[in-house]
């Protein structure tokens, strides 16, 4: 019953592979490194913008920011045809070097009539503003804005490059067509705004 | 056969090995070359309400306007009509109240309002003695009108009701067309009556005239109660009551023409708002002159400029901005004005926006409306602003108009 040559050859590397596996399994490289985290205040803030707080159709144009100003809650209470807000909240570049503004529009606003529009507007820092009005519909501009967020379906834009203590001032353009049922509360749209020194596209959370 | 392509392949495989190294590594250079992004989130909240600022028709149902508002009087469709006959007094039927009147009182005649009376239609103005009269009086009730273009004076249309006590008197109830430029005065006699009189009733005067008129003078028209002694001896008058219930005064004018309030506006907010007309566009015929203004209730408010359309050309396409207070149930907040007027019988169109702010003061930016008809630069107010659309059709019908402030005859 001697084995072949070639079943001799076979068992002898099966049981070269098995002991050489043994072998690396048993040893372990350890590469040291280190993770520093130093916080620093934030560069591209939120402030309020020269009409946050006044009259509103109903009550008052609700803006508010976080402490740092890193954060942002707007409530505002339009009514039929177009209600515009202009300058509600300004977007200041506190660095000494251009930052690459982008918003992700996370979650988009549901709930408004059928036919509503919404639209976040940003323009450069006292900028005119226009709205655009034919046939009975109204639009918002195409130029002028550094850019128009459409804030019904969810998406990444790029805002543009806020240069070195810049600012950007924040519109909002609603209509609701007439003739519609108001939906009895409020209805939202949750952003980010993204604030980047490269130039590349950043990861999206919509 | 295999073996060989693996041993041949030798070569490929390391440069197969590489780039899945490369692909393996390539997340992570993402990263470090990006830098970093930061994430600030922001939270819009809509919270839609209903409108607080409205569009109404005009009090009382103008008989040349003709108003479809849209579902939530956010809208308005509005046709005036236009016509070569028109009424010119304001506030002629003195329905809730005697404004755009002036009472020059006598001796002991003067003059009152009465917010109803029976047979009358609303108020009433009442000229009436207080006491018993022994001597020459008289009383009037006047105010000042213009006329949009070269016209002539065709009626006047008076409804009034008298009760005289007296004796050696002649009781006469008349109606002046003073002229301020040329300083000529007309007289129309409505009523006279030498004796005792009970009419017991409301009684229509209509009187025709003939009296051109000067769209460059100034005009003065008066009502009023004369008692003049007839008897030397013997004259008293111990009651004299003489109430106007409607003056209308008409005229034919070269042009189809339109003078009146066609759209009120209501503040239900408990600040005041600020609004403005905005011409965006239309079809505008050559040969229409129309001024349109914003006119705030609030007397104190000062009047803004209209938007003005001069032989077809827009000379200004936007009114000046009106506080709109808070209105009441009696009193809306404003209303919009218009006088129009065209030589030939076709329709003219206005496409406008109202727009309102929320707050007071300027602020230091601007707003385009961009449109068809071109581009209109606003500076708008402080807080939220809102656009209404507006559209005006001025149709030359021919029928007669009512005037400024006024009712239409039969209100």
């Amino acid at each position: 019953m001697a084995l072949s040559r070639e079943r001799l050859l076979a068992i002898a590397a099966l049981l070269v592979a098995l002991g050489a596996s043994v072998a690396f399994a048993s040893v372990f490289t350890y590469y040291p490194g280190t993770i520093g985290v130093q916080p620093t205040p934030p560069v591209v803030v939120f402030q309020p913008g020269s009409n946050a707080g006044t009259d509103d159709v109903s009550g008052t144009i609700a803006v508010n920011i976080g402490d740092n100003g890193t954060s942002l809650a707007i409530t505002v209470h339009p009514t039929y045809q177009l209600t515009y807000y202009e300058n509600i909240t300004v977007i200041n570049n506190k660095d000494s070097k251009a930052w690459n503004i982008w918003v992700d529009v996370a979650q988009a606003l549901t709930g408004l009539p059928a036919g509503s529009k919404a639209y976040l507007i940003i323009y450069d820092k006292g900028a005119a503003r226009s709205i655009s009005y034919s046939s009975g519909e109204y639009t918002p501009p195409t130029t002028g804005p550094v850019a128009v967020v459409n804030l019904t379906t969810t998406g990444q834009h790029q805002i543009g490059q806020l240069s070195a203590g810049g600012v950007y001032e924040v519109d909002l353009f609603i209509y609701i067509p007439e003739g519609t049922t108001l939906p009895t509360s409020a209805v939202t749209a949750q952003i980010h705004l993204i604030a980047t020194p490269t130039t590349e596209t950043p990861p999206s959370l919509s | 056969m295999g073996g060989k392509a693996l041993g041949g392949g030798s070569g490929s495989k390391r440069f197969f090995l590489a780039l899945i190294l490369v692909a393996l590594s390539l997340p992570a250079l993402k990263v470090a070359v990006a830098g970093g992004y930061a994430y600030e989130p922001g939270l819009a909240a809509i919270a839609p309400t209903g409108p607080t600022l409205t569009l109404l028709p005009p009090s009382n149902g103008a008989n040349s306007a003709v108003v479809d508002l849209g579902p939530n009087t956010t809208s308005a469709n509005i046709t005036v009509t236009a016509s070569d006959t028109m009424q010119v007094l304001a506030n002629p039927d003195f329905y809730t109240t005697p404004d755009d009147w002036y009472c020059i009182p006598g001796i002991n005649l003067t003059c009152y309002y009465l917010s109803s009376d029976a047979g009358a239609n609303g108020g009433v103005v009442e000229i009436v003695s207080n006491g018993a009269v022994t001597t020459n009086d008289a009383a009037f009730l006047l105010q000042e009108f213009q006329v949009p273009t070269i016209s002539n004076i065709t009626e006047i249309d008076v409804k009034y009701n008298i009760s005289y006590l007296g004796l050696g008197f002649r009781l006469e109830v008349v109606a002046i067309i003073y002229d301020a430029t040329t300083n000529n005065t007309y007289l129309y006699e409505i009523f006279n009556t030498s004796s005792i009189y009970t009419s017991f009733s409301y009684n229509w005067k209509n009187i025709s005239v003939n009296l051109p008129l000067n769209a460059t003078h100034t005009y003065i028209f008066a009502i009023g109660v004369l008692l003049n002694q007839t008897n030397s001896l013997l004259h008293i008058a111990l009651l004299t009551d003489v109430r106007i219930d409607t003056v209308y005064l008409y005229v034919n004018t070269e042009t189809y023409a339109f003078a009146g309030i066609p759209l009120i506006i209501n503040n239900t907010a408990s600040t005041p708002r600020y609004a403005q007309l905005v011409l965006v566009g239309g079809n505008i015929s050559p040969d229409l002159n129309c001024t349109l203004s914003l006119v705030s209730s609030n007397p104190n408010v000062p009047q803004a400029s209209p938007i003005v359309i001069q032989n077809g050309e827009v000379v200004s396409n936007a009114t000046g901005i009106v506080e709109l207070d808070t209105g009441s149930t009696l009193y809306a907040s404003g209303y919009v004005e218009l006088q129009a007027s065209k030589v030939n019988a076709t329709n003219s169109t206005l496409i406008l926006l109202l727009v309102y702010y929320g707050g007071p003061n300027v602020t230091d930016g601007e707003l385009d409306v961009v449109s068809s008809n071109g581009t209109v630069r606003l500076s708008p107010y402080r807080g939220v602003i809102g656009f209404y659309p507006i559209v005006v059709t001025i149709d030359p019908g021919g029928v007669r108009v009512e005037a400024l402030g006024g009712r239409g005859v039969g209100g």
